[in-house]
């Protein structure tokens, strides 16, 4: 078990314990330890300086990377050698430089007193100030060798303070001329003997703010703290969406502020309402002290800014805060520039408007003890809304309501109660974020993790119950999306049965469900649902046509075309529904028409939803091909032509539709005989297809089929130019493929039976030379001695996966 | 700029034939602790009597007292500091047959302060002058005496300030060399060593380039954005190149303290015009308002342009536009280039004034 007090001292702890509870700053770590090694073997000096306010984990960092550099130091016999580590304590006054040679040798006298003396301070009194200064100087110097100090200080504001402009500028001479000394130092903020370009050490240090934690980072934290602590209630608590949403709220009180962690963490898992006040309360108490200090450091004008700003809820513009101040407004807005600077306040930028707002709300309760008078704190206040649901806070018995004095409780309950719900406002908006990055970012474990943050919430009135309703239809929509389909029906089922679930959301939380039906097979629920959604009052015309198309697609599949076609029909029939849906049934209206036959019909669709105004490019780029298509099975072969024309002209269609539209022409001209024309539209298609979209090239067996159509005097001549065009345009690959399946063109047609061997040979003669489709050459001998011969024996002779591909294309005629 | 940086190599690869003695003078203020200063460097290098005859080293030990290292003082010596420094200069130099070559870094600031303090004590010895005198005369008379001076404020401002006599120039026979931005193959090789030094990834290679731009090759700002590189974590790329400029020039915490060339515009352009209303408009809002111009635009402005622009903002005379124009680019805001035509001379001043000022909308 740690002490909390020890917590609070990085350096009093061992260098495991720290290493183990370590968050946030590893690769800041890392590379100061590296720096800080080379500067200790190289007279070129990365000194470096950690700025942050107090509980930000600066003493944490610095006792690390000296930790670390003593580990190493423990390996590396040439770093102990060159290292002296030089902790000046954290208190030590150093009123000019004197002071700080005399606390840098007194440490090394105290820490190495094998090798260092302090002889030099002998009879020294009778020396002047400066004189005195030099001599310890000299002395240091004299005795290091060629070792390398870490001078290691906190605070080192302080320092500056006392060393003055004189000092400063003397301990820059030193640490210049020298060169023998390493600074690793902190302080709370940055300070003019730095940051001004005047200062003799402006630019000297490699300064790094330390940022404060965010959530995630303070949940590492307090998850490390409570594995040393060994509270294992603790880390289960804080794996389930109560302790993460509790976190948050903690989060919103120390503001990123490592130290009050430590102080925060008993409270994760208080249940009772008397215990979290009282134990609040305590700690508001033991932290005061803390805040009041923090604010007399500051100029008179800050601290009266972050006083007012501590009584005000919320952020504020300058203007507002200079005339609550009586400050002008310019030396308001520079004061508060400043306090951003040390992190006291926080800034947030809307349009020309900054507002500003106190950094740490811990820091407003605190200033609020003095000023409560017995009442309740608002800041405590804010917390118990967050932390207790409604019902919990109607509870009016209090083991201790007997007592008058604590009549206090019931004040805080009745406050929370009736409090502006900001934070829980806050917390649910920033929980929603992340929902929605999750759903951007298609990351289902984010959005199941966010909505179940909202769904453990504690229960309040008001708009929170719309976020809840989201929460079930995004984490069923995500759980669906995983394959979890039986969490995202419990989920949609409870949305759907809740009383008082809005008509949209229910429609949404059917359709849902109805699809995640689907996915289960479970076709008689997944209609019902449908059903369900579609014969609901005043159902949003959207959901109604979703509901109506997937219908239709199902019955589509379960073979009730009739059922189909009047899903579809009431869905185009109707007057206000959305364009992409009645182009999407138009669509597959036009399919189904075309599979029955009825032709007619199947085109009429199609020209409809080409027609359509504002209907999907992709959609009215499908119904042109599908139309084409059409037409060609209704031998209207010229307008198949025209068609597949509009499609491959149209204007950011998708590519891959337009490549299926290109390759279609070809074969077209093929089947009109003209085959310049032909030549020219695959030629075209080569030059004018996009490559990198899908079917590039496509269509090319039933090219081929188009060809054999020519007649056998023909054929010497296309093979010849195929070869050449495909092997141009490096696609030999597909046309081998085709070819095999071009045998399928003879086995369907008795009369073609004969003239296989001759499409065979010429294609064996002419395609010798091309290595990309020897097999496919191989495979069409094979597959034409198997007819010839009337059984398999030849087949066998082609690799197994090419015999797989040829059996079925040769199967029924052998067996005949 | 690197100053430092220069200086350390200079101070740690001396020619054979030099003996280095480097001091930070900047905590100086009196010219005794100056000659305390140098014997006292002259004390730390023990080898040096290896490099002087022995003879001279004794005729040094006088003033050192032994031949241990250990602060020199010249207690009640007030007057006494010119034969000091002389004979130190001299002893050293004549018994070596090396070049003796001194560095003083931050020499401005130490004249500058025992100026001021003579001047707060009412004594009427114009020291500062008469130690760059000095060491004039001595730099002429000992032809192996070398000496850099180096500072961080230019040498010739104090000299303006602590000089009553125009035709004084103690600095004639010294060649003044201002440190430049590196040359874009420089930084470029800096760049790259920072960044492999560090390990990161570069994942597209014309990040490098828009760094070493965006820092105006200034050595110290490339090392400040490679240094915030690696903390990122991140493969280096132009969109994290420029993200990390931003968090630096924009943050409340900015360390290149980019706010000190807006606010210093109110201490060096004190001067106002009275407008017909009588009331005065400042000379440092009219500066102002020309810079916000310099950093909304791509294209450097002529004399011509800037008084059209600032016509439509201030009643001003073209004449006192090429007045502040001709400031601004002795303070290193603009820069002129061969057209005549004025430009921020600096991108990375620019990209903060641009923000800075809500150029683009919310200002700093």
């Amino acid at each position: 078990m740690i002490e909390r007090s020890d917590l609070f001292t990085p350096s009093n702890n061992t260098p495991e314990f720290l290493e183990t509870i370590f968050v946030q700053r590893h690769k800041l770590l890392e590379k100061s330890v590296a720096w800080s090694k080379d500067s200790i073997f190289n007279k070129q000096k990365k000194h470096l300086l950690f700025i942050g306010p107090r509980g930000s984990g600066k003493t944490h960092l610095i006792s690390m990377i000296v930790n670390r550099l003593e580990q190493q130091a423990g390996s590396q016999t040439e770093l102990q050698d060159k290292m002296l580590i030089v902790w000046l304590g954290e208190d030590d006054i150093i009123t000019n430089f004197l002071d700080l040679m005399l606390s840098i040798l007194t440490t090394l006298v105290r820490t190495y007193p094998e090798q260092f003396h302090d002889k030099c301070l002998q009879d020294i009194n009778i020396l002047d100030i400066d004189a005195k200064a030099d001599r310890i100087m000299h002395s240091i110097n004299e005795q290091l060798g060629n070792q390398t100090i870490v001078l290691i200080k906190e605070n080192l504001s302080d320092v500056f303070r006392g060393l003055k402009d004189s000092g400063q500028k003397k301990f820059r001479s030193f640490l210049q001329e020298e060169r023998n000394t390493l600074v690793l130092a902190t302080s709370q903020q940055l300070f003019d003997g730095i940051a001004s370009r005047n200062a003799a050490f402006f630019g000297f240090f490699d300064t790094h703010h330390l940022k404060p934690l965010d959530r995630e980072e303070a949940m590492q934290l307090v998850r490390k703290l409570a594995a040393q602590k060994g509270d294992q209630k603790l880390l289960d608590f804080l794996k389930a969406p109560q302790g993460c949403f509790r976190m948050r709220a903690l989060h919103y009180l120390a503001g990123g502020n490592h130290r009050l962690y430590i102080h925060l963490l008993d409270f994760l898992t208080m249940e009772s309402f008397d215990d979290l006040v009282s134990a609040m309360q305590d700690l508001v108490v033991d932290l005061t002290p803390y805040f009041q200090e923090r604010i007399r450091s500051l100029p008179a004008q800050q601290g009266k800014i972050i006083q007012k700003m501590c009584a005000i809820q919320g952020a504020v513009p300058v203007k507002e805060l200079a005339a609550q101040t009586m400050i002008d407004e310019r030396g308001a807005a520079k004061q508060l520039g400043d306090l951003a600077r040390k992190k006291y306040v926080l800034s947030h930028k809307r349009g020309k408007l900054t507002y500003y707002e106190v950094a740490e709300p811990l820091m407003r309760l605190s200033l609020e003890v003095k000023n409560s008078r017995g009442k309740p704190l608002k800041t405590l206040v804010s917390l118990l809304r967050a932390w207790f649901s409604d019902e919990e806070l109607q509870i009016k018995e209090h083991k201790l309501i007997k007592d008058p004095e604590n009549s206090l409780f019931l004040q805080y309950k009745s406050s929370a109660l009736q409090a502006d719900k900001k934070i829980l406002r806050d917390m649910h908006s920033e929980i929603k974020k992340e929902m929605h990055v999750g759903i951007a970012e298609k990351d289902y474990k984010i959005v199941i993790q966010s909505c179940n943050e909202i769904l453990n919430a504690p229960l309040a009135s008001g708009e929170f119950k719309k976020d809840r309703m989201n929460a079930l239809l995004n984490r069923g929509a995500a759980y669906s999306l995983q394959g979890e389909t039986e969490k995202a029906i419990q989920d949609y089922s409870a949305l759907i049965d809740l009383e008082d679930t809005p008509t949209e959301k229910r429609a949404k939380a059917l359709l849902n469900r109805g699809i995640t039906y689907s996915q289960q097979g479970e076709i008689g629920k997944e209609i019902r649902d449908y059903g369900a959604l579609i014969n609901s009052e005043d159902v949003p015309s959207e959901q109604r046509a979703k509901a109506l198309l997937n219908r239709g697609l199902t019955y589509s599949q379960q073979g009730e075309i009739e059922k189909e076609i009047q899903d579809y029909n009431a869905l185009i029939n109707s007057e206000d529904v959305p364009t992409e849906q009645r182009a999407m049934a138009l669509l597959n209206r036009g399919g189904t028409y075309s599979q029955q036959g009825k032709f007619e019909k199947g085109i009429q669709d199609y020209s409809a939803l080409i027609d359509l105004k504002d209907a999907p490019i992709e959609y009215r780029a499908k119904a042109l091909l599908n139309r084409g298509l059409t037409y060609s099975q209704q031998d209207d072969t010229e307008k198949a032509i025209q068609g597949y024309s509009t499609l491959v002209d149209l204007k950011n269609a998708p590519s891959d539709i337009q490549n299926m539209g290109r390759f279609a022409i070809p074969e077209l001209y093929f089947t009109l005989l003209d085959r310049e024309k032909a030549h020219n539209a695959l030629k075209e298609a080569f030059i004018l297809g996009d490559k990198n979209a899908g079917s590039y090239p496509t269509n090319i067996t039933d090219i081929l089929v188009s060809i054999i159509g020519l007649g056998s005097s023909f054929w010497q001549k296309e093979i010849d130019w195929l070869l050449v065009l495909f092997k141009e345009y490096d696609v030999l690959a597909y046309l081998g493929t085709a070819l095999i399946k071009s045998a399928s063109a003879f086995v369907n047609e008795p009369s073609l039976l004969s003239s296989l061997k001759k499409w065979q040979l010429l294609w064996q003669d002419a395609g010798e030379a091309y290595e990309e489709i020897s097999i496919s050459l191989q495979a069409l001998a094979a597959m034409r001695l198997a007819i010839e011969q009337k059984n398999d024996k030849p087949l066998l002779r082609l690799a197994k996966e090419v015999r797989e591909l040829v059996q079925p294309l040769v199967a029924d005629i052998i067996n005949k | 700029m690197g100053k430092t940086t220069v200086l350390n190599h200079l101070r740690d690869n001396p020619n054979s034939d030099y003996i280095v003695i480097y001091s930070d003078v900047e905590a100086i203020a009196t010219p005794l602790q100056f000659v305390e200063k140098i014997l006292n460097s002259l004390s730390k290098h023990l080898n040096l009597k290896d490099k002087i005859s022995i003879q001279g080293w004794e005729g040094l030990k006088g003033l050192l007292g032994s031949m241990e290292p250990k602060q020199i003082k010249f207690p009640g010596l007030k007057k006494n500091w010119k034969p000091l420094l002389e004979k130190t200069l001299t002893t050293i130099c004549k018994n070596t047959d090396k070049q003796v070559l001194f560095f003083w870094d931050e020499i401005p600031y130490m004249l500058q302060k025992i100026h001021q303090n003579e001047l707060k004590a009412d004594i009427i010895d114009n020291s500062a002058l008469e130690i760059l005198d000095m060491l004039r005369s001595l730099r002429q008379s000992i032809s192996n005496l070398r000496m850099i001076f180096t500072g961080s404020i230019g040498l010739h401002h104090v000299l303006a300030e602590i000089s009553r006599d125009i035709s004084s120039e103690p600095l004639n026979d010294m060649k003044t060399i201002p440190l430049e931005p590196l040359s874009l193959v420089d930084a470029q090789k800096m760049a790259a060593y920072l960044l492999a030094n560090e390990e990161l990834e570069i994942s597209e290679d014309q990040s490098i380039e828009l760094m070493i731009n965006q820092c105006d090759r200034v050595p110290f700002y490339i090392e400040r954005v490679v240094t915030r590189l690696v903390l990122t974590e991140k493969p280096v790329d132009m969109e994290l190149v420029n993200q990390v400029i931003d968090e630096i020039i924009v943050d409340a915490n900015n360390e290149l303290e980019m706010e000190h060339f807006r606010s210093r515009l109110a201490t060096y352009y004190t001067g106002s015009e009275l407008l017909e209303n009588n009331s005065p408009l400042a000379h440092s809002d009219i500066t102002k308002q020309l810079l916000d111009f310099f950093a909304t635009t791509d294209t450097p402005l002529s004399i011509d342009e800037c008084h059209k622009l600032i016509k439509t903002k201030f009643p001003v005379s073209r004449d006192l536009v090429i007045k502040l124009l001709d400031s601004l680019a002795k303070d290193y805001y603009l820069c002129r280039n061969v057209h005549g035509q004025y430009y921020f001379c600096f991108t990375l001043l620019k990209r903060w004034w641009f923000k800075a000022q809500g150029l683009g909308g919310a200002g700093l």
